[in-house]
C-alpha cells in the first residue's frame, strides 16, 4: 500500500486576474504507471497565447504530463489517471470525449525529429486531408502557409516532393512543426523539441516560437533551463512527479519562493 | 621454464581445439555437400526429358507422351486461390494482433494457438479440409476445397510473418500520426500497413512458396492422380504439380522416374524463382532502411 | 493569421463522431474475426478428429488399438493395433535424429561461434535451401539415390526401407535444428564467452564447456520440435519407406509409418462410414496429440530458455 503523497505548501499559483485566460486547466492529477506513480497530485494552469515551460530534473514527470494533455498517454496500456485536467472548461478525459478529437486540438512535437517517410508535402498535407479540413488548392495554400509559419518555406518550396525525411535534423524538426501547425491546433505540446538537434538549429528553432506565441498556446517541456529562461512566459519545475513551484519566468529564476527551485535553477543538483 | 610459451597441456587443447572446428566445418560442408548431390542428381536424371512438349502435354501412360500440363496449371490454380484467401485473412489477423489487440487471456490464447497450429503436421489439415470443405461443405474435390484446405495450412506462417513486419515499424511513426488527430484505423492504413508491405510480402512469397509444394492434404482433399485435362473453375476436379510427381515416383518403371526428375526441376525453378524475390526484397528494404 | 476564434464560452466540440465511431468499430470487429479464425482452424481440428476417432473408438477398443500388434485393417483377418505403424515412425525419428543432431548442432556451432559474418551470410540461406525443398522431392531422392547406395554398401537393403527415409527426413530437418541451436547459442550473452577466453580457455572449450551448456534447454526444445517435424513428414516416407506395417529390429526393412499409411487410405477406395475409413481419423488423432504434445513441450522450454537471456 503506497504511502500517502505529501505536498508542500505553496503560495497559491494562480495568476493574476490581468493576465491572459486559462485555456488548459490541470487539477490534482495524478498518474501511475501499473502501480507507480509518475506525477503525484498537479495543479497547474496553462495560460492562452503564452509559452509555459515544464522543468525539472530526468525522470521527474514532466513528459507524462505533458503527453496528458493531448491523451497520448491512452496509447499505453497500463496507464491510469486521477483528477482533472480541463480543456477550455471540458473535462478532456470526459467518457464522452473522443481522443482523436482533442488531438486535432492540442499538437504534439516530440523530442526526436519523426516526419513520415513521404514527401515534404504529404506530411504536412496528410493531417488536414484525413480531418477532412481543406482539399485541391485549398490544400496546397495551408501546406505552405503552414511551412512559413515554421520557418522552413524558402529551404523547400523548390522539392516538395522529396522525402521528408532526406532533411537535416533541425530541418526534420520544423517539418514536424508544420504539420502540427497545419492542424490549426490552439495548444501546441512540444517534448524536448530541442534535444537531439544541434546549436543553431535549436536557436533557430526558439526564435520560431516567439513568432507562433502570437498565435498559439505553447507548452513545452525542457530539461536546458537556459532555454526555459530564454523563451518561456512561466515556468513549472516539477520534482519526483511534485509540483514545487509555478510562476512567471523571470521570477522563478532570479527570486524563486521555494529552496528547491532555487537549488535547481542554480544549478545545485539535476 | 618459458612462462608465456606454449605447455605441452596447452598444445593438446589447441590440438582439440582445430580438431573440433574442423569437424563443425566438415559438419556444414557435408549439410551442403548433400544439397548438392540432391540437386545435380536430379539434374542429370531429369534435364533430358525438359522441353516444350514435357510442358504442354498432358499425363499419358506411355511416358515419352506425357507432361505436366495438368499439374501445372492446376499448380497455378491453386496458388492463386489460396493466395486471394489467406493473404487478408493473414494480414487482417496480424494487424488485429499488433495494433487493436490489448494484452490479456484472449489474445494470448490465440497467440499461443497461432504458434501451435504453425507445428500440426501438413496432413492433418489434409483430414480437416475432407471432413468439413469436401464433406460437410459439399465442395467435393474441387479447387475451392483444396485452396481453403492451403489457405488453413499457410495461414499461422502468414499471421507470423506479418505480425514481425508489423511489429518492425517504429512507433515514433504512430505517435506522429496520432498527435495530428488520426484514427487508429487511418494511423494503420496509411503508415503503419505501407511501411510494412515489404516485411509482408517477403513472408507472404515464402509462405505461398511451400503451399506449391504441399502433397499430403491435397491428396487427402481429392487432387487427382491421373488428370487428362485444366479445370476451368474454382469446382473443378484438379491436380497438382506435386502430385504428379509423387505419382510418377511412385511407379516402378524408370521411365517414369524420368519424368518424375523432369517435373521436380520445374517445381525446383518456380521455387527458387519465388524465394529469390523474396529475398531480393527483403534485401533492399533492409538497405534502404539502413 | 489568427488562430480560428475559439472563445471561452464555445462549446469545444470534444465528443465522438458517431459516424467515425461507428465505422472504427466495424473495422476492429471485422479484423477480430479474421484473428479468430485461427481459433476457429483448431477447434476444426479437433472437432473432426474426436468425432471420427470416437465412433471409431465404439467398435474398437482404445487399449486393442494402442497396444495391438497387429494392423491389418483392409484385410482379412482385421487387426487394429497400431503399434506396427507407431513402430515404423519411431525408426524414421530415430534416423532422422542420427542425421539430423549432428550435423545440425554441428552447423550451428560452426556458424555461430567460427564463421564470419560474410560465411554466415551465405551458409545460413544455403542450409535454408534444405528446408524449402518440397518432400516429394526428398522421397524422390531417397528412392532413386540414397536406396541404391545403401543397397551397395549393404546388400540385404530391401527396395523399401525405413533407413533411406529416415535419412532423408533427417536431411531435411537438418536446417530446423540448425537454425533453432544457433538461436540458441546466439542468446547467450558475449560476456560469458569473453569470460571464458580471458580465463585462457579455446575456442573448443567455450563451445563445448561454456555456450552449449547454458543454451542447453534451447537446443533441447530444437531436437524436440524438429522430431515433432520428422513424425509429421509425409510423402518421403510415403515413396520410399514402404507400405508394410510391421515391428522390426532392423531398419532396412519395409515398414509404414502412420502419415503414410493415411496416404494409403485416402488413395484406395474406403467409402465414408466404413470402419476403415475411419482408421484414417483413428490414426490422424494419434499423429496429432503426439505431435501437439511434442510441439507444446518445445515450446514451453523454449519460452523458459528465452526467460532466462532476457
Amino acid at each position: 500500500m503506497a504511502a500517502p503523497v505529501s505536498r508542500p505548501r505553496a503560495p497559491a499559483f494562480k495568476p493574476s486576474a490581468s493576465a491572459a485566460p486559462a485555456v488548459l486547466q490541470a487539477d490534482e492529477v495524478v498518474i501511475k504507471y501499473d502501480d507507480m506513480a509518475a506525477v503525484k497530485g498537479v495543479t497547474v494552469s496553462i495560460l492562452e497565447r503564452r509559452i509555459t515551460a515544464i522543468i525539472g530534473p530526468s525522470g521527474c514527470g514532466k513528459s507524462t504530463l505533458l503527453r496528458s494533455f493531448n491523451r497520448m498517454n491512452d496509447l499505453l496500456g497500463n496507464v491510469t489517471m486521477e483528477g482533472k485536467i480541463l480543456y477550455r472548461g471540458q473535462d478532456l478525459y470526459d467518457r464522452k470525449v473522443d481522443p482523436v478529437e482533442v488531438r486535432r486540438r492540442i499538437g504534439m512535437v516530440f523530442q526526436k525529429p519523426n516526419p513520415f517517410p513521404k514527401s515534404i508535402f504529404q506530411n504536412v498535407a496528410w493531417g488536414p486531408k484525413i480531418n477532412g479540413l481543406a482539399t485541391g488548392s485549398a490544400l496546397e495554400e495551408k501546406v505552405e502557409h503552414s511551412l512559413v509559419q515554421a520557418g522552413l518555406w524558402e529551404e523547400v518550396k523548390d522539392r516538395l516532393q522529396e522525402s521528408g525525411t532526406a532533411l537535416s535534423g533541425g530541418q526534420q524538426q520544423r517539418l514536424c512543426i508544420a504539420r502540427t501547425l497545419a492542424m490549426e491546433p490552439e495548444i501546441i505540446l512540444m517534448d524536448e523539441p530541442c534535444s537531439a538537434l544541434d546549436p543553431v538549429s535549436t536557436t533557430r528553432i526558439e526564435d520560431l516560437l516567439f513568432e507562433l506565441k502570437a498565435n498559439y498556446t505553447i507548452v513545452i517541456v525542457t530539461h536546458n533551463m537556459q532555454q526555459a529562461a530564454r523563451v518561456s512566459d512561466y515556468t513549472a519545475f516539477l520534482e519526483s512527479g511534485l509540483l514545487i513551484e509555478y510562476g512567471q519566468t523571470e521570477q522563478v529564476f532570479t527570486r524563486p519562493v521555494q529552496k528547491r527551485t532555487e537549488e535547481y535553477v542554480t544549478g545545485r543538483f539535476g | 621454464m618459458n612462462t608465456l610459451g606454449v605447455s605441452d597441456q596447452l598444445r593438446t587443447r589447441h590440438r582439440k581445439a582445430v580438431l573440433f572446428r574442423t569437424t563443425c566445418a566438415t559438419t556444414v560442408g557435408v549439410a551442403i555437400f548433400i544439397l548438392g548431390i540432391l540437386l545435380v542428381r536430379i539434374v542429370i536424371d531429369g534435364v533430358d526429358g525438359l522441353d516444350l512438349h514435357f510442358l504442354t502435354n498432358f499425363q499419358s501412360r506411355f511416358p515419352e507422351k506425357a507432361g505436366i500440363k495438368a499439374g501445372l496449371v492446376g499448380s497455378l490454380w491453386i496458388l492463386g486461390m489460396t493466395a486471394a484467401i489467406s493473404i487478408p485473412l493473414g494480414v487482417a489477423a496480424a494487424i488485429y494482433l499488433e495494433e487493436y489487440a490489448k494484452p490479456g487471456r484472449l489474445n494470448r490464447f490465440i497467440e499461443v494457438n497461432i504458434a501451435n497450429l504453425a507445428g500440426v503436421p501438413s496432413i492433418v489439415y489434409g483430414m480437416l479440409g475432407l471432413t468439413i470443405f469436401v464433406r460437410w461443405f459439399s465442395l467435393e474435390r474441387s479447387l475451392l476445397a483444396g485452396a481453403m484446405t492451403l489457405s488453413l495450412l499457410i495461414l499461422p506462417v502468414i499471421i507470423i510473418a506479418s505480425r514481425e513486419a508489423v511489429r518492425a515499424v517504429p512507433s515514433s511513426m504512430r505517435e506522429a500520426s496520432f498527435a495530428l488527430g488520426a484514427s487508429r484505423w487511418q494511423t494503420v492504413r496509411h503508415h503503419v500497413l505501407p511501411s510494412a508491405v515489404p516485411g509482408i510480402v517477403t513472408g507472404v512469397i515464402l509462405a505461398i512458396s511451400r503451399a506449391i509444394g504441399e502433397t499430403a492434404p491435397l491428396i487427402l482433399v481429392g487432387a487427382l492422380a491421373f488428370v487428362a485435362f485444366t479445370p476451368e473453375g474454382p469446382m473443378d476436379e484438379f491436380t497438382v504439380l506435386p502430385v504428379q510427381i509423387f505419382n510418377w515416383a511412385s511407379r516402378p518403371q524408370a521411365e517414369f522416374h524420368q519424368l518424375a526428375a523432369t517435373a521436380i526441376i520445374v517445381l525446383l525453378i518456380v521455387l527458387l524463382s519465388m524465394n529469390g524475390v523474396a529475398t531480393w526484397i527483403r534485401h533492399t528494404n533492409q538497405q534502404e532502411r539502413s | 493569421m489568427t488562430s480560428p476564434d475559439r472563445s471561452l464560452a464555445a462549446d469545444p466540440g470534444l465528443t465522438k463522431k458517431a459516424s467515425r465511431s461507428l465505422r472504427e468499430t466495424a473495422i476492429q470487429g471485422a479484423l477480430f474475426l479474421c484473428a479468430l479464425v485461427s481459433v476457429v482452424t483448431t477447434v476444426g481440428v479437433i472437432v473432426v478428429l474426436a468425432s471420427e476417432s470416437w465412433t471409431f473408438f465404439r467398435e474398437i477398443p482404445v487399449h486393442e488399438f494402442l497396444f495391438g500388434t497387429r494392423w491389418t485393417p483392409l484385410l482379412e483377418p482385421r487387426s487394429f493395433g497400431v503399434l506396427p505403424l507407431v513402430a515404423g515412425t519411431l525408426w524414421i525419428v530415430l534416423i532422422a535424429a542420427i542425421v539430423a543432431v549432428p550435423l545440425g548442432l554441428g552447423s550451428a556451432i560452426y556458424m555461430s561461434e567460427y564463421a564470419t559474418p560474410q560465411a554466415r551470410s551465405i551458409l545460413k540461406p544455403l542450409l535454408e535451401i534444405l528446408a524449402g525443398i518440397p518432400t516429394v522431392v526428398y522421397g524422390y531422392f531417397a528412392l532413386t539415390f540414397v536406396t541404391p547406395l545403401l543397397k551397395s554398401l549393404i546388400p540385404a537393403t530391401q527396395i523399401f526401407n525405413a533407413a533411406s527415409a529416415g535419412i532423408v527426413v533427417g536431411i531435411m530437418i537438418l536446417p530446423m535444428v540448425a537454425s533453432l541451436c544457433d538461436d540458441a547459442m546466439r542468446s547467450v550473452p558475449n560476456s560469458l564467452r569473453e569470460a571464458a577466453y580471458a580465463l585462457g580457455a579455446t575456442p573448443m572449450e567455450v563451445s563445448t564447456r561454456i555456450v552449449v551448456p547454458a543454451a542447453l534447454s534451447g537446443v533441447l526444445a530444437s531436437f524436440i520440435l524438429a522430431a515433432s517435424r520428422a513424425i509429421g513428414e509425409t510423402m518421403a516416407v510415403t515413396l520410399a519407406a514402404g507400405a508394410t506395417p510391421k515391428l522390426t529390429g532392423n531398419p532396412l526393412e519395409s515398414i509404414q509409418t502412420m502419415t503414410a499409411y493415411i496416404v494409403q487410405l485416402s488413395l484406395g477406395d474406403a467409402p465414408a462410414g466404413t470402419i476403415e475409413y475411419r482408421t484414417l481419423f483413428a490414426v490422424g488423432a494419434l499423429l496429432f496429440v503426439i505431435t501437439l504434445g511434442m510441439n507444446i513441450l518445445g515450446q514451453r522450454i523454449l519460452r523458459r530458455f528465452r526467460e532466462v537471456y532476457s
